[in-house]
């Protein structure tokens, strides 16, 4: 009995000190360094990556950027930001670009792409792998449920 | 030439199609294509003989070049074929759709040149094949061809109130001018309705707006649109009114939409109406149903009659390789006065005529 509560306490001290992107499903939300905010919503973040949120508490413009489609961590981002499939977010941009309104955020076609991309860009807002290396110049953004 | 330019536009299109992503250049590039094969029975309805046709389709090619994330031009031409309607009698093969300046201003946005009405959940998108669930719009309400427009020479301004919130409004104001054709009825000597002609006409002073409240349920909201327009010549010159109301439900396994209008318009008030319902029955294959009215009040004397004008069932199936990729099969049965062939005018017994359409559609 003993072993087992031992081994459960164990279990959950290790979930514990999982990393917040493992518990996003694989993905960390990545600002530049500049940037004050240090936590958002999720459907803030959906909003941001649906161009429907322009601007910072800052003032600077909301520059999102995406991975592509093929990407295993966009589906996760999708599911867990979104709550849609990649389709139904592509499905999207068609309806905003074809009335003529915008279009979908710029895409890197890899982590390393995107952490660039966000270290020199200071109102750039863009997610990666949880694994993934970052440079200086940026920093993790908590996603809340 | 028509040939050529068709297989070249079907030849484009394919070769640049693939799902829709960001381009980092400042320079993008979409557009659409909605090939068709249709036939009627019973008479000719919007261009589709009883010998049916493939001169059928709709495509565009829209260039967006960025000068800075919030500003924008956008070039749009297009390219339609409705077969052998009347309507499309000297319309050219390729014209310039859309060419605006667009700016967002945080929650604001402002668009400047000719550029597509707000008005209903399919005015701006009205010939995008993978966007609609049928060939095209709901034809009462949205007609084409005549007596509508799907583009305004002016400016159109948005603004997102409390975008933040889960209850939130998206209101837009258009305003400017229009070339629009509209249908009329050519009579022989003896008085008999022959044929439905065009006839072309100069809008001015056309306002209007579009408002929609979206809920907290994801992927519903309603709407409600109104506009004013001056017709300056042909046989309806004169003030035209307007107001829509809409439903817009799209859920995991169903989709479901209605739209009323009335128009108001000298010596005629003219109302329409539809009900759609999509069943997801897989994430790619939909089930559709929709049933359409149009009803023509004559105002020119108290107590003028009143017209059923249209009544139209229709049935289809699409299935979605991708949101990109989709093929359609319909059958739309139509007892009314729209048909270009029997040609019945109001006072005339109304038309039944069937028809179906094959489609394919693809965008980039």
């Amino acid at each position: 009995m003993k072993m087992k509560a031992f081994l459960l306490l164990g279990a959950l001290a290790g979930l514990a000190a999982l990393p917040a992107a493992a518990q996003q499903g694989g993905y960390v939300v990545i600002v530049n360094e500049t940037n004050d905010i240090a936590a958002l919503k999720a459907d803030e973040v959906s909003k941001i990556f649906f161009k429907k949120a322009h601007r910072w508490p800052n003032g600077n413009d909301v520059v999102p950027v995406d991975l592509p489609e093929s990407a295993p961590v966009r589906e996760a981002f999708s599911a867990a930001v979104h709550g849609k499939s990649v389709g139904a977010v592509r499905a999207y941009w068609q309806q905003q670009i074809f009335s003529g309104r915008a279009v979908p955020p710029a895409e890197k076609t890899s982590d390393e792409q995107v952490v660039a991309f966000v270290r020199v860009t200071p109102g750039a807002i863009g997610y990666v792998s949880a694994g993934a290396q970052l440079a200086p110049g940026v920093k993790r953004v908590q996603v809340i449920r | 030439m028509r040939n050529v330019i068709s297989i070249g536009l079907v030849a484009v299109t394919l070769a640049l199609a693939t799902p829709v992503a960001a381009q980092e250049t400042k320079l993008q590039v979409h557009g659409y294509l909605t090939q068709a094969y249709g036939a009627a029975h019973g008479g000719t309805f919007l261009g589709i003989p009883e010998a049916g046709t493939a001169d059928y389709r709709t495509a565009a090619l829209q260039l967006r070049y960025t000068m800075t994330p919030n500003d924008q031009f956008v070039w749009q031409f297009s390219h339609r074929r409705l077969g052998q309607s009347p309507i499309t009698v000297g319309e050219p093969e390729l014209k310039v759709d859309w060419l605006f300046y667009s700016r967002q201003m945080g929650d604001f946005d402002l668009r400047v040149g000719r550029l597509p009405i707000p008005a209903g959940i399919y005015n701006e998108v009205r010939d995008v094949g993978v966007l609609l669930p049928l060939y095209r719009a709901p034809y009462d309400f949205y007609l084409e061809g005549a007596f509508t427009s799907e583009t305004v020479d002016g400016i159109a301004a948005g603004y997102h109130l409390f975008a933040d919130k889960p209850w939130n409004v998206e209101a837009s104001v258009f305003g400017g001018r229009y070339d629009m054709t509209n249908s009329n009825t050519q009579y022989d000597s003896t008085g008999t309705p022959v044929a439905f002609v065009p006839e072309l006409a100069d809008v001015d002073n056309a306002l209007g707006t579009q408002l929609w409240l979206n809920t907290p349920l994801d992927g519903v909201r309603t709407g409600f649109g109104a506009s004013h327009l001056d017709v300056r010549n042909g046989s309806f010159q004169g003030k035209w009114t307007e107001w829509h109301t809409s439903l817009d439900a799209r859920t995991h396994w169903v989709t479901l939409q209605g739209e009323y209008r009335k128009f108001d318009i000298p010596d005629v008030i003219y109302t329409a109406g539809y009900l759609y319902a999509g069943i997801h029955a897989t994430p790619k294959l939909t089930l559709h149903g929709q049933m359409e009215f149009s009803n023509v009040q004559l105002t020119t004397a108290p107590g003028a009659p009143k017209f059923d004008y249209d009544r139209t069932k229709t049935f289809g199936v699409s299935y979605a390789f991708r949101s990109d990729l989709v093929i359609k099969s319909e059958h739309h049965s139509t007892n009314g006065h729209w048909s270009d062939t029997p040609v019945s005018p109001i006072g005339y017994p109304a038309a039944k005529v069937s028809y179906f359409l094959v489609s394919f559609s693809t965008s980039f």
